[in-house]
């Protein structure tokens, strides 16, 4: 909110010291301010006077030509503003006159022709005095200010300061409010209550109601009835101010109500009494199916949730949100009813959410208002408004049939200390609960009970107060403390229990922190196989989940019932969405030279019924994904050939870090491949016959496009059911170094194409058992001389001997009986290498 | 060395063998040499197994001889072998050996800034005794707002416009006050906000919830730390994202107080940003702490003149912090006369755009292969 310094400066018992100090105080008090303007008085040679005549440029069709008088000589001056008139009092820059430029550097007023005509001067605009940010039109002063005389003796220096206020202090969105907070902060006092004339009491009274059933939405209802109103412009102070700080002036009955809100925060509403039917004012529930035409030119339909100020036949207002655009106050309006109501908080907060309707009435009520304000507020409005002659209060009624009992509370000035690490003495803590309570009362306990004053209802515990002091005293004052008292924690024994409580899907502290564990590790192994780390949002599109997963996928997907884009509508339910994207982006920046591998761990949802989850949350996981696209070693002068990576090198970099964490996994065709998995190419991997992730090329029309000689290959692993297969694994155990070297052999087997090599490895391992260290496949070729079903495998073995003293004719035995072997079980034609 | 060895030609192989040991001139050559005379298909090696076939005086008399000539010729060949490695580094260099040409290596992989960042506070604050633990994404709105001070309609909320998740009501239990089963006729049912209440789902909009099962799980005091992603509904721009990262760290004992929180953070400024590094304090609102301040740190940009990284003011906001307030502790299971917490909590994004310079925290997302190798990761 803005707040004009001067206006605050009204209500405080001494003079504010220069601005810096003002805001420096502010950041401390926690009240950040945003922005600071300075409407410094950076001008000389601005007089007052009047217009006497206004013609029209004889040459231009929007300037005009006026005449001023300045108490002792007449000027002739071309000004633009739309909204000069003859008799206005101004703000006229005189020949000489210097003036604040607009980039900082002052000019000086010349005579200068304008199409054609001289112009002795310039009639000024508030922003061109520096005055504000109105640049609309001329700045019309009042009439009573003497002509001639310099614009300083009417303005003096000030300053309109910008503050983020806490959503919790509601009563800082006045000038009171903020006038309280430095009347503490410098004087240790309350600010100055405004000087006020008693309260109107009339005899007559108007007829108001609040229904039995709202009053825990309205508890308190003031109006006013005025007559004798003459709708026009508001004062110099009133809609100079008003302007200054950003609000539109209207006329002087809804600048009055608006200058009262921003005075003392109590929003307020002015209807014209013409219009209102009955005679009647009733706060009720609106009835299903009523209207109300609304002052932002929209309408809205109306329920029984919705509170509405009614006369006798319908809503003329929504309460605490806005008016009603028939009662509104018009140019020909002379009776005007002022309304002054104390509107529950939620109720605003919900209706105006629901509506979607946030003016600067809602924005008040929603927060909080001051129930004991209110006849403090309609006085204020009655005393502006009666600055105008004629004007008089009819009648008066105030509804308050409960009003709230003060908030005490039992504070204790140990404990106080206590949550701040250092002693507050008594007298620095009740010097500051002065100004804050109504009451302060000291028990010989030791104990006070404290009643705050209304506008402070966030103060209800020892810890507020603590708060307070901290705010009041200064953060230093702790460090002044701090050498010789705070206790920094160090590594201790944290409590066992606490690593096996529940988090998520009742999965222990220990276990969850585990798998992400594991997620870092396969990270650490991946960054040294050149896949960078990457981060994609948790939200993606409905469409990408149907085009990479599937459509079963999408139907289980997590949806957000609030998105905020289309894009961006569902939880991920799979991290190659994500990578994916990286790949398109990556690719089409014009990038299709570099190489992409990236991999990301992160957090995965979804409906899907096979997920482990726990009512009502959805099924989530951790899971470890990575994308390859490129060649993989870099260009090279002593590597000559290009090595694409691809979906073998994904298997195989995977396989290896796996088991590098503990993970022993075989393969299988998978069960369910995603939409965009190559038929071809995708593999799912296990530990302990449960699937735990996959590798597969990416086979949408993009990734297959021919330009791209290089596949896009991804692997996805599931770290949370990884860490419950490796949970409760037998440890390590040492085992002697083998003497014996290894001995190498090669084979050659022709067989059905339909045969994997992990059948032919299984066959040798079957027959060959602790003797074969490994086997790795050399060459496989289709040829036609082989026959069309067949295929020509050629494979090495490493055989361990139990000791160093093998023959020759024992390893040729071996290897016989494993040809024979392959013979029997996949009747394979075997040719020695 | 066609002709048969005999133990007569012994002498004549002999010379003919380090002869020929003499005149190799490549390694290759004497490799090949070395198998010839003494390899297991060589005459050396079949007259010496001949040797057990003959009779003990005559093994007595050729057997030290044969002995004595393979070590002469192994000797022979070993010091020629090291000549040779001798003069392959006599060889001059012609210039053909450029050294400046680029090694080979598989390329390295970088850490994403926001992981490097991420780590290097959590590792602060793991060293100063606090667990890490792992929250969740998807939270309760109870868990998320109603336990820690966040109640329905509080204007609290406001700053965490929230993303709700849509429930399908179909075989789904909802516990809480109306308990309903929806309509279970498809899965493009979805459970109202009403029928759900404090068991709403929620993308969490802070990474605080975590305080949850931990203080209701166990008995203090303790240390805990946390890090992950939240999210918000806020429009895109260059410093908002609806999903960003936090870490929250709380510490829950029998006496703590700000003073030991205030000192605790100085310790963590010093230790990631330097011990030099200015830290002030301002009072904040948060509704689950009280008092609450905010953290600032001397921006490390512009050493406190004032720049774009710290919009002209000299200092950084770090973090937000305050006292667990009382009312959290005691709707979490303890009672806040005997127990004490301090709490903290940060946007990493925040720490590693003004870490680094980064202008725009969309980058973080975009995954922009050559934004990420930028980091020293």
């Amino acid at each position: 909110m803005k707040y004009f310094l001067s206006w605050v400066q009204e209500f405080l018992p001494g003079p504010l010291p220069d601005v810096d100090h003002v805001v420096a105080a502010l950041e401390q008090l926690g009240l950040s301010v945003a922005g600071l303007e300075r409407t410094q008085t950076a001008f000389e040679g601005v007089v007052t006077a009047q217009v006497e005549n206004v013609g029209n440029h004889p040459n231009a069709e929007r300037l005009r030509l006026a005449t001023v008088f300045d108490g002792s000589h007449r000027h002739q001056v071309v000004c633009g503003a739309v909204n000069l008139a003859k008799g206005q009092c101004v703000a006229l820059a005189k020949i000489g006159a210097r003036l604040p430029g607009e980039d900082g550097k002052s000019f000086v007023i010349e005579t200068r022709k304008i199409r054609g005509i001289e112009s002795c001067g310039m009639i000024c605009s508030a922003r061109e005095l520096g005055l504000g940010q109105d640049a609309q039109g001329i700045m019309v002063l009042p009439q009573d200010w003497v002509l001639g005389r310099p614009m300083q003796s009417y303005i003096a220096p000030d300053a309109v300061i910008d503050l983020e206020l806490p959503s919790n202090r509601w009563d800082l969105m006045s000038h009171l409010g903020l006038s309280r907070e430095l009347a503490i902060y410098f004087w240790r006092a309350s600010s100055k209550d405004h000087q006020l004339s008693n309260p109107v009491e009339t005899r007559q009274k108007i007829s108001i109601s609040i229904a039995e059933n709202a009053l825990s939405a309205c508890a308190r209802y003031e109006g006013a009835l005025l007559s004798g109103i003459k709708v026009g412009p508001s004062s110099w102070t009133v809609s100079h101010r008003l302007r200054a700080l950003g609000y539109p002036t209207i006329n002087n009955v809804v600048d009055a109500t608006n200058y009262v809100m921003l005075e003392l925060g109590q929003p307020l509403h002015a209807f014209d009494w013409a219009k209102i039917k009955g005679e009647t004012i009733q706060v009720r529930w609106a009835q299903t199916g009523e209207r109300l035409a609304a002052l932002n030119g929209r309408s809205y339909e109306l329920g029984p949730q919705d509170l509405v100020i009614a006369d006798a036949e319908r809503p003329v207002a929504l309460a605490g949100i806005i008016g009603g655009e028939e009662t509104k106050v018009v140019e020909t309006t002379t009776d005007v009813l002022i309304e002054c109501a104390w509107f529950a908080r939620s109720h605003v907060r919900r209706r105006s959410k629901a509506l979607g309707l946030s003016t600067e009435s809602s924005q008040r009520f929603e927060r909080e208002t001051d129930v004991v304000l209110l006849g403090l507020a309609v006085n204020r409005t009655l005393e502006i408004l009666k600055e105008t002659p004629g004007v008089s209060v009819r009648a008066t009624t105030s509804v308050f049939p409960n009003p709230p009992l003060p908030v005490r509370f039992e504070l204790s000035p140990d404990l106080v200390s206590k949550t701040l690490g250092f002693s507050v003495s008594n007298e620095e803590l009740f010097s500051l609960l002065t100004p804050l309570c109504e009451e302060t009362e000291k028990f010989d306990s030791g104990r006070w009970l404290v009643t705050p004053k209304s506008w402070r209802s966030d103060l209800r515990l020892n810890e507020d107060i603590a708060e307070e002091a901290l705010r009041y005293l200064g953060f230093e004052k702790i460090s002044k403390h701090q050498d010789d008292s705070a206790r920094i924690p160090a590594i201790t024994n944290i409590p066992d229990e606490l690593q096996w409580l529940e988090g998520e899907q009742g999965r222990s502290f220990k276990e969850l922190t585990k798998a992400r564990y594991y997620g870092d590790r396969l990270v650490e192994l991946f960054l040294g196989d050149g896949f960078d780390e990457a981060l994609n949002h948790s939200m993606v599109s409905g469409g990408q989940i149907e085009e990479i997963c599937g459509p079963q996928w999408l139907a289980n997907a997590v949806q957000l019932e609030n998105p905020v884009s289309a894009d961006m509508a569902f939880v991920r339910p799979s991290l190659s969405l994500g990578l994916y994207q990286n790949w398109l982006r990556n690719r089409r920046y014009g990038k299709g030279g570099t190489p992409m591998f990236l991999q990301e761990l992160g957090y995965v949802h979804s409906w899907d019924s096979s997920w482990p989850s726990q009512a009502p949350m959805p099924g989530s996981a951790l899971h470890w994904a990575a994308a390859a696209w490129g060649p993989f070693w870099p260009l090279h002068w002593k590597r000559q050939e290009e090595n694409n990576f691809d979906f073998w090198q994904m298997t195989g970099t995977l396989e290896q870090s796996l088991r590098r964490i503990g993970a022993f996994v075989s393969r299988r065709k998978p069960a369910n491949p995603m939409a965009s998995w190559h038929p071809h190419f995708q593999i799912e991997f296990c530990c302990q016959g449960v699937d735990i992730g996959y590798v597969a090329q990416i086979a949408t029309e993009e990734s297959l496009d021919h330009r791209w000689d290089s596949p896009l290959i991804v692997a996805e692993v599931n770290l949370d059911r990884l860490e419950s297969l490796l949970r409760g694994r037998a440890s390590v155990r040492y085992a002697p170094v083998p003497g014996a070297e290894l001995i190498r052999r090669d084979l050659s087997v022709i067989i059905e194409k339909s045969i994997s090599w992990g059948k032919i490895l299984k066959c040798v391992q079957k027959e060959l058992g602790d003797l074969l260290e490994m086997a790795a496949p050399l060459d496989v070729y289709v040829a036609p001389k082989l026959g069309h079903s067949k295929k020509s495998v050629a494979f090495r073995v490493w055989l361990r001997p139990p000791n160093d003293a093998v023959r020759v004719d024992e390893i040729n035995e071996w290897l016989a009986r494993a040809g024979r072997r392959l013979k029997m079980d996949i009747a394979a034609e075997v040719r020695h290498g | 060395m066609t002709e048969s060895l005999t133990f007569e030609n012994l002498e004549s192989f002999r010379a003919q063998a380090l002869n020929a040991i003499e005149k190799a001139n490549t390694g290759q050559k004497l490799e090949k040499l070395r198998i010839n005379i003494l390899g297991r298909k060589s005459s050396f090696q079949s007259l010496l197994s001949g040797l057990s076939r003959l009779s003990l005086e005559q093994k007595r008399a050729q057997g030290p001889r044969l002995n004595s000539l393979r070590h002469e010729l192994e000797e022979a060949i070993e010091s020629k072998r090291r000549e040779f490695s001798r003069l392959t580094l006599q060889i001059k260099d012609d210039g053909t050996n450029d050294l400046t040409l680029p090694g080979l290596a598989a390329p390295k992989g970088r850490r994403h800034p926001l992981s490097v960042v991420g780590r290097r506070i959590l590792n602060v604050f793991e060293h100063l005794g606090f667990r890490y633990v792992e929250g969740r994404e998807i939270e309760l709105d109870e868990n998320n707002f109603t336990l820690l001070n966040i109640p329905e309609d509080h204007p609290a909320r406001d700053l965490h416009d929230t993303l709700y998740i849509k429930v399908p009501s179909s075989g789904f239990q909802v516990p809480g006050p109306e308990n309903k089963t929806g309509d279970v006729s498809g899965s493009k049912n979805f459970f109202s906000n009403a029928q759900l209440g404090i068991s709403r789902l929620l993308l969490r909009t802070h990474t605080t919830p975590v305080w949850v099962p931990v203080m209701r799980g166990a008995k203090p005091p303790y240390r805990v730390v946390t890090m992950g992603r939240v999210f918000r509904s806020e429009a895109v721009d260059a410093t908002h994202l609806p999903g960003f990262s936090q870490i929250d760290a709380f510490y829950v004992d029998k006496s703590c107080s700000m003073n030991d929180l205030t000192a605790t953070l100085e310790i963590w400024v010093a230790e990631l940003f330097g011990p030099e590094t200015p830290v002030r304090f301002r009072p904040s609102y948060f509704p689950f702490t009280e008092p609450s301040c905010e953290v600032e740190i001397g921006c490390f940009v512009c050493l406190g003149k004032g720049c774009a990284a710290c919009k002209k003011t000299g200092w950084i906001e770090m973090l937000g912090a305050g006292m667990i307030h009382p009312s959290v502790i005691q709707r979490l299971g303890h009672d806040p006369d005997q127990w004490r917490g301090f709490a903290f909590g940060l946007g990493i994004e925040r720490v590693a755009m003004a870490l680094y310079g980064v202008p725009d925290i969309r980058f973080f997302y975009e995954n922009d292969v050559e934004f990420i190798r930028q980091f020293p990761g």
